[in-house]
């Protein structure tokens, strides 16, 4: 009897953990710092290979980020190099790739494809080769954007001396953690309310792990001539109370060792309007280039 | 214990172990034998005397044999090599005069033939009388062998299109200079230093490499076309010692080499290799096959003492 109570114990300590409530919003897509996440496929190729035998390179494409919706990322291109091209013929350089959706309410993981390069390792012999450290690396360039959105107090008066019920007050800074389903990020705003305007500073980080691009030089320049003329280029935009922001510097910001600050402004609300609370919507727009590296030594055929 | 239990236990135990074992198998492609695993150490003909032939001791006008062991160490194949055989003519003689050089072929090692060829090669000679007033004569017999031997090296380097980090872009490689171990002949390649030149076309740079040989066998270096004339004890000048011919190639490009052949001085030199047709600089940083090839002549002689007895 009491061995029959401790499997029943048991079972049910285990199917108990099914039951347990899934934590987090499975909705909430704007989340992370990543954006076009590239990954060879396993053994494809594999580390040694031989000589004279068609060589297969496949490369798997993430959307992690939550752009571009609803339709997908345009301008996607990916770029093969590192390898000499006189012993692996025939190797495609460049593919473009259409329609990968970024995470989305009916696509929570975001959009996915899988691209193959082919090639031809020639025969070695005829080189007089023994053997050959192929290093493949392929390279990204793409078009992003980052939406933000921070609920923001706005307060005409937020220094007036007159007893009033406010609904909200200014912090001093408010603090977006995570990222924003994007691989460049706002990380803090802060909000000061001037004479006739309110003002945020908006701070901009890169999070990912690679580079930003001027959007405007990206079909042009990227990857192989990117310079401190065409990277770290973002343009900052964005809305609140009905109002566009008008920022400064000028469009586009430079980040500078990732980072980079706009102060922008808007009209302030007339005098009589009490404190209310409103979404500050921030959109960054940007190119973004990032890197995969695989080595694979080809050996001559005994 | 029973048949029974003791099936019961070494079944799974088999099992088991079956099921195991193909985890201990290893995998031929993690370390695949080539033909560069054979370029090893620096030697290409090794040599040594037969034991007793020739006798440390003999007597006068007795016949005796000569013999000698060669073995192809390193990866190359030997063809129309010679071995001479250099004696006293007071005191012994060739019993036939033809022996006194020989031609011989022997291959190098490779993935077929992974320990090099060898070869036995046995003269006949005889003492002749020694002087009345001696008790005893000390002769010695000198062989020697001449060949034609190649070193080759093919390593990968890295071709940077952009020596000046201005692109931003990932590099696959960065420039070094590359230290090496003998390749399984004399003549070794020790060092490889690499760098990217620029080129009268700004668009342009041009990858250079200096490499550095030394002599590492116990023999000398001679000119490759001189090698009958060594083992003949024709007269060889000082020009036509320590002579290196040498080919590089850059992928399927050759490379322009100063100087060429190269003289070693010292038993080591350097030689300056370009590819004066440059690479272009928005092709973005590579890896590419250097393939270094030095031909050259090499003599080594070996000598042993006979006691000539009355």
């Amino acid at each position: 009897m009491r061995s029959i109570i401790l499997t029943f114990l048991i079972l049910l300590l285990f199917f108990s953990f099914g039951c347990t409530q899934k934590t987090g919003d499975s909705t909430d897509y704007r989340k992370g710092t990543q954006g076009i996440v590239m990954s060879f496929m396993a053994d494809m190729p594999p580390a040694k290979m031989y000589d004279n035998m068609p060589i297969d390179l496949v490369v798997e494409i993430k959307n992690k980020g939550a752009y571009p919706q609803p339709t997908g990322i345009t301008g996607l291109a990916i770029y093969l190099s590192g390898f000499d091209d006189t012993l692996i013929m025939g190797m495609p350089k460049q593919m473009s790739i259409p329609n990968l959706e970024g995470k989305n309410p009916y696509n929570p993981e975001g959009g996915y494809d899988v691209v193959s390069f082919r090639g031809n390792i020639i025969n070695f012999d005829s080189r007089n080769i023994d053997s050959y450290n192929a290093n493949f690396l392929v390279t990204s360039c793409y078009n992003y954007e980052t939406i933000a959105s921070q609920i923001v107090c706005v307060d005409p008066e937020p220094y007036s001396t007159k007893e009033k019920t406010k609904v909200c007050t200014i912090p001093p800074s408010y603090s977006l953690s995570g990222g924003q389903g994007a691989p460049v990020a706002v990380t803090k705003i802060e909000e000061t309310v001037l004479s006739n305007k309110i003002q945020f500073k908006i701070y901009i980080k890169n999070l990912g792990d690679g580079k930003v691009v001027d959007k405007s030089r990206l079909n042009i320049d990227c990857p192989y001539s990117l310079d401190y003329t065409n990277l770290n280029k973002v343009y900052v935009s964005g809305r609140v109370s009905g109002y566009s922001l008008s920022c400064k510097p000028a469009n586009p910001i430079n980040l500078i060792n990732g980072e980079g600050s706009a102060i922008c402004t808007v009209p302030k609300p007339a005098m009589s309007k009490s404190a209310y609370t409103t979404p500050l919507q921030v959109k960054l727009e940007y190119g973004y280039s990032s890197s995969i590296q695989k080595s694979v030594e080809i050996l001559n055929t005994p | 214990m029973k048949p029974n239990k003791i099936i019961k236990i070494i079944l799974p135990v088999t099992i088991i172990l079956v099921l195991f074992m193909p985890g201990c198998i290893q995998n031929p492609f993690v370390k695949p034998t080539t033909q560069d695993d054979f370029r090893t150490g620096s030697q290409g003909i090794l040599m040594e005397f037969l034991a007793n032939a020739p006798p440390g001791e003999t007597y006068e006008e007795y016949p005796f044999q000569i013999g000698v062991l060669l073995q192809n160490t390193g990866a190359y194949d030997i063809k129309n090599g010679f071995i001479s055989f250099t004696i006293e003519e007071d005191y012994m003689e060739l019993m036939n005069q033809n022996d006194g050089v020989a031609r011989f072929s022997l291959k190098g090692k490779s993935v077929a033939l992974p320990t090099g060829d060898q070869l036995v090669k046995i003269i006949k000679a005889k003492t002749k009388k020694i002087s009345e007033q001696s008790e005893k004569h000390d002769s010695t017999i000198l062989a020697s062998v001449c060949y034609q031997y190649q070193t080759k090296k093919d390593i990968t380097v890295c071709i940077d299109t952009d020596i000046h980090n201005l692109k931003k872009m990932q590099k696959v490689c960065t420039i070094k200079d590359i230290t090496l171990t003998p390749q399984g002949a004399p003549v070794a390649i020790t060092k490889i230093e690499s760098d990217m030149l620029p080129a009268e076309d700004d668009n342009l740079i041009k990858p250079a490499f200096k490499i550095h040989i030394k002599n590492v066998g116990n023999g000398e270096v001679i000119d490759k076309s001189k090698i009958s004339d060594v083992c003949s004890s024709e007269p060889l000048e000082h020009r036509e010692l320590n002579i290196v011919d040498i080919k590089v190639m850059l992928s399927n490009e050759k490379l322009e080499c100063k100087p060429e052949p190269l003289k070693l001085k010292s038993n080591e030199d350097e030689v300056r290799c370009i590819l004066e047709k440059g690479v272009p600089k928005d092709r973005a940083t590579y890896t590419s096959p250097l393939t270094i090839e030095l031909d050259y002549g090499y003599t080594y002689s070996l000598s042993k003492k006979v006691t000539i007895k009355k």
